[in-house]
Protein backbone atom coordinates (compact mmCIF):
# COMPACT_ATOMS: atom_id res chain seq x y z
CA UNK A 1 0.00 0.00 0.00
CA UNK A 2 1.13 3.38 -0.61
CA UNK A 3 2.14 5.17 2.22
CA UNK A 4 0.41 8.87 0.68
CA UNK A 5 -2.47 7.08 1.79
CA UNK A 6 -1.92 7.16 5.40
CA UNK A 7 -3.56 9.68 7.12
CA UNK A 8 -1.78 11.09 10.26
CA UNK A 9 -3.17 12.98 13.47
CA UNK A 10 -1.50 16.67 13.64
CA UNK A 11 -1.45 18.46 16.77
CA UNK A 12 -1.46 22.09 16.84
CA UNK A 13 1.66 23.40 18.63
CA UNK A 14 1.54 27.04 17.39
CA UNK A 15 -0.79 29.18 15.68
CA UNK A 16 1.17 32.81 14.61
CA UNK A 17 -0.85 35.67 12.75
CA UNK A 18 0.90 36.42 9.66
CA UNK A 19 -1.39 39.25 7.87
CA UNK A 20 -5.25 39.78 7.95
CA UNK A 21 -6.47 36.74 7.27
CA UNK A 22 -3.47 34.99 6.85
CA UNK A 23 -2.05 32.19 9.31
CA UNK A 24 0.74 30.39 9.98
CA UNK A 25 -0.18 27.17 11.78
CA UNK A 26 2.05 24.45 13.53
CA UNK A 27 1.24 21.16 13.60
CA UNK A 28 3.41 17.92 15.73
CA UNK A 29 2.74 14.88 12.96
CA UNK A 30 4.10 11.97 14.83
CA UNK A 31 4.73 9.35 11.89
CA UNK A 32 5.76 12.43 9.76
CA UNK A 33 8.64 10.98 6.87
CA UNK A 34 10.11 14.41 6.09
CA UNK A 35 9.61 16.28 3.14
CA UNK A 36 11.25 18.06 0.11
CA UNK A 37 10.58 22.08 -0.25
CA UNK A 38 7.66 22.45 -2.61
CA UNK A 39 5.85 19.62 -1.80
CA UNK A 40 2.13 19.65 0.29
CA UNK A 41 -0.58 18.07 2.68
CA UNK A 42 -3.95 16.74 2.10
CA UNK A 43 -6.32 18.11 5.45
CA UNK A 44 -9.23 16.16 5.56
CA UNK A 45 -12.45 17.48 7.86
CA UNK A 46 -15.51 15.30 8.91
CA UNK A 47 -18.53 16.64 10.22
CA UNK A 48 -20.43 15.21 12.46
CA UNK A 49 -23.22 14.13 9.87
CA UNK A 50 -19.95 12.04 7.88
CA UNK A 51 -19.49 14.79 5.34
CA UNK A 52 -15.96 14.83 4.45
CA UNK A 53 -14.32 18.24 3.07
CA UNK A 54 -10.59 17.77 1.65
CA UNK A 55 -7.98 20.66 0.32
CA UNK A 56 -4.43 20.61 -0.36
CA UNK A 57 -1.91 23.11 1.80
CA UNK A 58 1.11 23.40 1.16
CA UNK A 59 4.27 23.21 3.47
CA UNK A 60 5.85 26.44 4.40
CA UNK A 61 8.66 24.70 7.04
CA UNK A 62 11.58 23.95 5.42
CA UNK A 63 12.80 20.69 3.88
CA UNK A 64 13.77 17.98 6.52
CA UNK A 65 12.87 15.04 8.51
CA UNK A 66 11.83 17.35 11.31
CA UNK A 67 7.83 16.02 12.68
CA UNK A 68 7.16 20.02 13.19
CA UNK A 69 5.49 20.90 9.79
CA UNK A 70 4.15 24.31 9.26
CA UNK A 71 1.15 25.70 6.96
CA UNK A 72 0.68 29.27 5.97
CA UNK A 73 -3.16 29.28 5.25
CA UNK A 74 -5.32 32.28 4.00
CA UNK A 75 -8.98 32.73 4.45
CA UNK A 76 -11.03 31.98 1.70
CA UNK A 77 -14.27 33.54 1.70
CA UNK A 78 -17.02 31.14 1.44
CA UNK A 79 -14.14 28.31 1.14
CA UNK A 80 -15.47 24.99 3.58
CA UNK A 81 -12.03 24.43 5.35
CA UNK A 82 -9.87 27.50 5.83
CA UNK A 83 -12.41 29.63 7.82
CA UNK A 84 -12.50 26.47 10.32
CA UNK A 85 -8.24 26.39 10.21
CA UNK A 86 -8.09 29.91 10.90
CA UNK A 87 -11.14 30.72 13.40
CA UNK A 88 -11.79 27.30 14.76
CA UNK A 89 -8.47 25.58 15.50
CA UNK A 90 -6.46 26.16 18.81
CA UNK A 91 -3.28 24.92 20.14
CA UNK A 92 -4.19 21.28 21.27
CA UNK A 93 -6.89 20.44 18.62
CA UNK A 94 -5.94 17.28 16.37
CA UNK A 95 -7.07 17.13 12.39
CA UNK A 96 -6.44 14.58 10.02
CA UNK A 97 -3.52 15.21 7.28
CA UNK A 98 -1.99 13.27 4.61
CA UNK A 99 1.75 13.62 3.63
CA UNK A 100 3.98 14.98 1.87
CA UNK A 101 3.00 14.58 -1.67
CA UNK A 102 4.05 15.66 -4.95
CA UNK A 103 7.34 15.27 -6.52
CA UNK A 104 6.76 17.64 -9.38
CA UNK A 105 6.65 21.04 -7.74
CA UNK A 106 9.76 20.19 -5.97
CA UNK A 107 13.30 21.85 -5.72
CA UNK A 108 16.63 20.46 -3.71
CA UNK A 109 19.43 22.73 -2.85
CA UNK A 110 21.75 20.30 -5.11
CA UNK A 111 19.45 21.27 -8.61
CA UNK A 112 21.68 22.70 -10.81
CA UNK A 113 21.06 26.09 -12.08
CA UNK A 114 19.61 28.99 -10.60
CA UNK A 115 16.23 29.28 -8.96
CA UNK A 116 13.23 32.00 -10.25
CA UNK A 117 10.06 32.03 -7.82
CA UNK A 118 7.54 34.06 -8.37
CA UNK A 119 4.50 34.73 -6.07
CA UNK A 120 1.17 36.18 -5.66
CA UNK A 121 -0.54 36.41 -2.49
CA UNK A 122 -0.41 33.50 -0.01
CA UNK A 123 1.23 31.41 -2.77
CA UNK A 124 4.68 32.54 -1.66
CA UNK A 125 4.13 29.58 1.15
CA UNK A 126 5.85 26.44 -1.02
CA UNK A 127 8.52 29.09 -2.17
CA UNK A 128 9.13 30.32 1.33
CA UNK A 129 9.79 26.43 2.26
CA UNK A 130 12.37 26.26 -0.89
CA UNK A 131 13.96 29.49 0.35
CA UNK A 132 14.04 28.50 3.69
CA UNK A 133 15.64 25.33 2.83
CA UNK A 134 18.16 27.20 0.32
CA UNK A 135 19.16 29.18 3.56
CA UNK A 136 19.65 26.12 6.02
CA UNK A 137 21.82 24.38 3.33
CA UNK A 138 24.04 27.28 3.30
CA UNK A 139 23.54 27.18 -0.71
CA UNK A 140 24.64 30.30 -2.86
CA UNK A 141 22.39 28.75 -5.86
CA UNK A 142 21.48 31.96 -7.38
CA UNK A 143 17.95 33.18 -5.99
CA UNK A 144 14.96 35.86 -6.75
CA UNK A 145 11.61 35.87 -6.06
CA UNK A 146 9.21 38.37 -7.17
CA UNK A 147 6.29 38.78 -4.92
CA UNK A 148 3.05 40.10 -5.78
CA UNK A 149 0.86 41.53 -2.83
CA UNK A 150 -1.94 43.24 -2.65
CA UNK A 151 -0.86 46.28 -0.17
CA UNK A 152 2.46 46.19 2.23
CA UNK A 153 0.18 45.12 5.26
CA UNK A 154 -0.28 42.08 3.09
CA UNK A 155 3.20 40.53 2.40
CA UNK A 156 3.53 38.12 4.38
CA UNK A 157 7.16 36.40 6.09
CA UNK A 158 8.00 40.29 5.28
CA UNK A 159 10.72 40.52 7.95
CA UNK A 160 12.04 36.76 7.29
CA UNK A 161 12.11 37.73 3.62
CA UNK A 162 14.10 41.14 4.41
CA UNK A 163 16.70 38.75 6.12
CA UNK A 164 17.39 36.51 3.75
CA UNK A 165 17.57 39.37 0.89
CA UNK A 166 19.90 40.83 3.36
CA UNK A 167 22.22 37.98 3.64
CA UNK A 168 23.61 38.74 0.29
CA UNK A 169 24.13 35.06 -0.91
CA UNK A 170 23.16 35.03 -4.04
CA UNK A 171 18.92 36.05 -3.12
CA UNK A 172 17.79 38.93 -4.66
CA UNK A 173 14.10 39.98 -3.17
CA UNK A 174 11.63 42.16 -5.33
CA UNK A 175 8.13 43.12 -4.32
CA UNK A 176 5.50 44.34 -6.17
CA UNK A 177 1.92 45.97 -4.79
CA UNK A 178 -1.09 45.86 -6.88
CA UNK A 179 -3.26 48.26 -5.13
CA UNK A 180 -1.80 50.64 -2.11
CA UNK A 181 1.68 52.08 -2.88
CA UNK A 182 3.08 54.08 -0.46
CA UNK A 183 4.96 56.97 -0.91
CA UNK A 184 8.96 56.08 -0.89
CA UNK A 185 8.02 52.73 -2.30
CA UNK A 186 11.33 51.45 -4.11
CA UNK A 187 9.95 48.29 -5.50
CA UNK A 188 7.70 47.48 -8.77
CA UNK A 189 4.13 48.73 -8.96
CA UNK A 190 1.41 47.14 -10.23
CA UNK A 191 0.61 43.40 -11.65
CA UNK A 192 4.07 41.19 -12.62
CA UNK A 193 4.06 41.34 -16.36
CA UNK A 194 7.02 40.64 -19.00
CA UNK A 195 8.89 43.98 -17.89
CA UNK A 196 9.55 42.93 -14.13
CA UNK A 197 9.56 39.24 -15.18
CA UNK A 198 12.66 40.01 -17.66
CA UNK A 199 14.28 42.85 -15.53
CA UNK A 200 14.39 41.21 -11.76
CA UNK A 201 14.30 38.08 -13.17
CA UNK A 202 16.65 35.47 -14.53
CA UNK A 203 17.25 35.08 -18.69
CA UNK A 204 16.12 32.11 -20.36
CA UNK A 205 19.51 31.23 -21.37
CA UNK A 206 20.45 30.77 -18.19
CA UNK A 207 17.95 28.00 -17.67
CA UNK A 208 16.20 28.45 -14.52
CA UNK A 209 13.99 26.66 -13.00
CA UNK A 210 10.52 28.39 -12.40
CA UNK A 211 8.10 28.25 -9.94
CA UNK A 212 5.18 29.97 -9.93
CA UNK A 213 2.47 30.15 -7.19
CA UNK A 214 -0.88 31.92 -6.15
CA UNK A 215 -4.45 32.14 -7.56
CA UNK A 216 -5.24 30.64 -10.48
CA UNK A 217 -5.61 34.16 -12.81
CA UNK A 218 -2.34 34.99 -11.07
CA UNK A 219 -0.40 31.91 -12.51
CA UNK A 220 -2.36 31.51 -15.90
CA UNK A 221 -1.19 35.20 -16.92
CA UNK A 222 2.35 34.47 -15.20
CA UNK A 223 3.03 31.29 -17.02
CA UNK A 224 1.82 33.12 -20.37
CA UNK A 225 4.06 35.83 -19.41
CA UNK A 226 6.80 33.37 -19.23
CA UNK A 227 6.79 31.42 -22.00
CA UNK A 228 5.91 34.71 -24.31
CA UNK A 229 9.68 35.77 -23.18
CA UNK A 230 11.40 32.72 -23.76
CA UNK A 231 11.15 31.03 -21.14
CA UNK A 232 11.06 26.57 -21.64
CA UNK A 233 7.11 25.57 -20.73
CA UNK A 234 9.22 22.26 -19.59
CA UNK A 235 11.58 24.93 -16.66
CA UNK A 236 8.11 25.89 -15.05
CA UNK A 237 6.44 24.49 -12.86
CA UNK A 238 2.57 26.08 -11.79
CA UNK A 239 0.65 25.81 -8.42
CA UNK A 240 -2.50 27.50 -8.36
CA UNK A 241 -4.43 27.74 -5.38
CA UNK A 242 -7.79 28.65 -6.94
CA UNK A 243 -9.50 31.71 -5.96
CA UNK A 244 -9.13 34.71 -3.66
CA UNK A 245 -9.77 38.36 -3.36
CA UNK A 246 -6.18 38.87 -5.11
CA UNK A 247 -7.17 38.84 -8.12
CA UNK A 248 -9.73 41.65 -7.75
CA UNK B 1 -19.67 27.35 -5.23
CA UNK B 2 -16.87 29.17 -6.75
CA UNK B 3 -13.78 26.83 -5.25
CA UNK B 4 -15.28 24.32 -7.67
CA UNK B 5 -15.06 26.34 -10.78
CA UNK B 6 -11.97 27.66 -10.83
CA UNK B 7 -9.43 24.68 -11.83
CA UNK B 8 -6.36 23.66 -9.35
CA UNK B 9 -3.35 21.54 -11.02
CA UNK B 10 -3.53 18.12 -11.33
CA UNK B 11 -0.74 17.89 -8.92
CA UNK B 12 -3.39 18.69 -5.67
CA UNK B 13 -5.13 15.67 -6.65
CA UNK B 14 -1.99 12.98 -6.06
CA UNK B 15 -2.72 12.50 -2.95
CA UNK B 16 -6.44 10.60 -3.54
CA UNK B 17 -4.87 9.49 -6.54
CA UNK B 18 -2.13 7.76 -4.55
CA UNK B 19 -4.81 5.07 -3.44
CA UNK B 20 -4.56 3.84 -6.74
CA UNK B 21 -0.74 3.86 -7.59
CA UNK B 22 2.76 2.85 -5.91
CA UNK B 23 4.69 5.32 -7.53
CA UNK B 24 4.37 9.20 -7.78
CA UNK B 25 1.70 10.10 -9.66
CA UNK B 26 2.30 13.93 -10.01
CA UNK B 27 5.61 12.67 -12.51
CA UNK B 28 3.88 10.31 -14.51
CA UNK B 29 2.80 11.47 -18.03
CA UNK B 30 -0.71 11.19 -19.16
CA UNK B 31 -1.86 11.02 -22.89
CA UNK B 32 -5.21 12.05 -23.43
CA UNK B 33 -7.84 10.01 -25.00
CA UNK B 34 -9.15 12.73 -27.43
CA UNK B 35 -5.97 14.84 -28.37
CA UNK B 36 -3.07 12.46 -27.52
CA UNK B 37 -1.55 15.35 -25.56
CA UNK B 38 1.25 14.30 -23.05
CA UNK B 39 2.10 15.70 -19.81
CA UNK B 40 2.70 15.51 -16.61
CA UNK B 41 -0.39 14.62 -14.86
CA UNK B 42 0.63 17.41 -12.04
CA UNK B 43 -0.24 19.57 -14.85
CA UNK B 44 -3.75 18.55 -16.08
CA UNK B 45 -6.77 20.90 -14.69
CA UNK B 46 -8.28 19.94 -11.59
CA UNK B 47 -12.18 20.43 -11.09
CA UNK B 48 -13.78 19.69 -7.37
CA UNK B 49 -12.55 19.28 -4.29
CA UNK B 50 -14.15 16.86 -2.46
CA UNK B 51 -16.35 13.66 -3.12
CA UNK B 52 -15.78 14.04 -6.98
CA UNK B 53 -13.32 15.34 -8.91
CA UNK B 54 -12.37 15.57 -12.75
CA UNK B 55 -8.61 16.15 -14.29
CA UNK B 56 -9.13 17.44 -17.93
CA UNK B 57 -6.24 17.94 -20.48
CA UNK B 58 -4.72 21.30 -20.38
CA UNK B 59 -4.74 21.23 -24.50
CA UNK B 60 -7.86 20.44 -25.38
CA UNK B 61 -10.64 20.23 -21.64
CA UNK B 62 -11.27 16.42 -22.78
CA UNK B 63 -11.73 14.77 -19.26
CA UNK B 64 -8.76 12.45 -18.62
CA UNK B 65 -9.66 11.07 -15.23
CA UNK B 66 -12.58 11.05 -12.94
CA UNK B 67 -12.74 9.85 -8.88
CA UNK B 68 -15.18 9.55 -6.95
CA UNK B 69 -15.01 9.12 -3.19
CA UNK B 70 -17.61 8.25 -0.92
CA UNK B 71 -17.27 6.96 2.94
CA UNK B 72 -16.91 3.15 1.84
CA UNK B 73 -14.94 2.95 -1.52
CA UNK B 74 -13.07 4.94 -3.88
CA UNK B 75 -13.88 5.15 -7.79
CA UNK B 76 -11.32 5.48 -10.50
CA UNK B 77 -12.41 6.35 -14.13
CA UNK B 78 -9.48 6.29 -16.40
CA UNK B 79 -11.88 6.18 -19.90
CA UNK B 80 -10.65 9.62 -21.11
CA UNK B 81 -6.88 8.07 -20.62
CA UNK B 82 -5.11 7.24 -23.66
CA UNK B 83 -1.71 5.68 -21.47
CA UNK B 84 0.00 6.22 -18.39
CA UNK B 85 3.90 6.27 -18.76
CA UNK B 86 5.76 6.10 -15.57
CA UNK B 87 9.69 6.86 -15.58
CA UNK B 88 11.94 4.22 -13.52
CA UNK B 89 12.88 6.89 -11.54
CA UNK B 90 9.32 7.92 -10.38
Amino acid sequence: MNSLLRWLLATVSQLHEETAGVKTISFDVPGWRGHVAGQHVDIRLTAEDGYVAQRSYSLASPAGPDPRIQLTVERVDDGEVSPFLLDELRVGDSIELRGPIGGYFTWSPGTAGPLMLIAGGSGIAPLMSMLRTRALASSRAPARLLYSSRSERHIIYRGELDRLHGARDGFILTHTLTREVPDGWTGERGRIGRTPLTQRGFAPRERPHVFVCGPTPFVDAIADHLVAIGHEESSIRTERFGPTGESK
Amino acid sequence: MIEDIVPLDGNAAAGRLGQFFTFDVTLATITCGHCAFEGPLAELRLYGRDAAIVLRCRHCDAVNIRMLETGRSANLDLSGTARITTSAAS
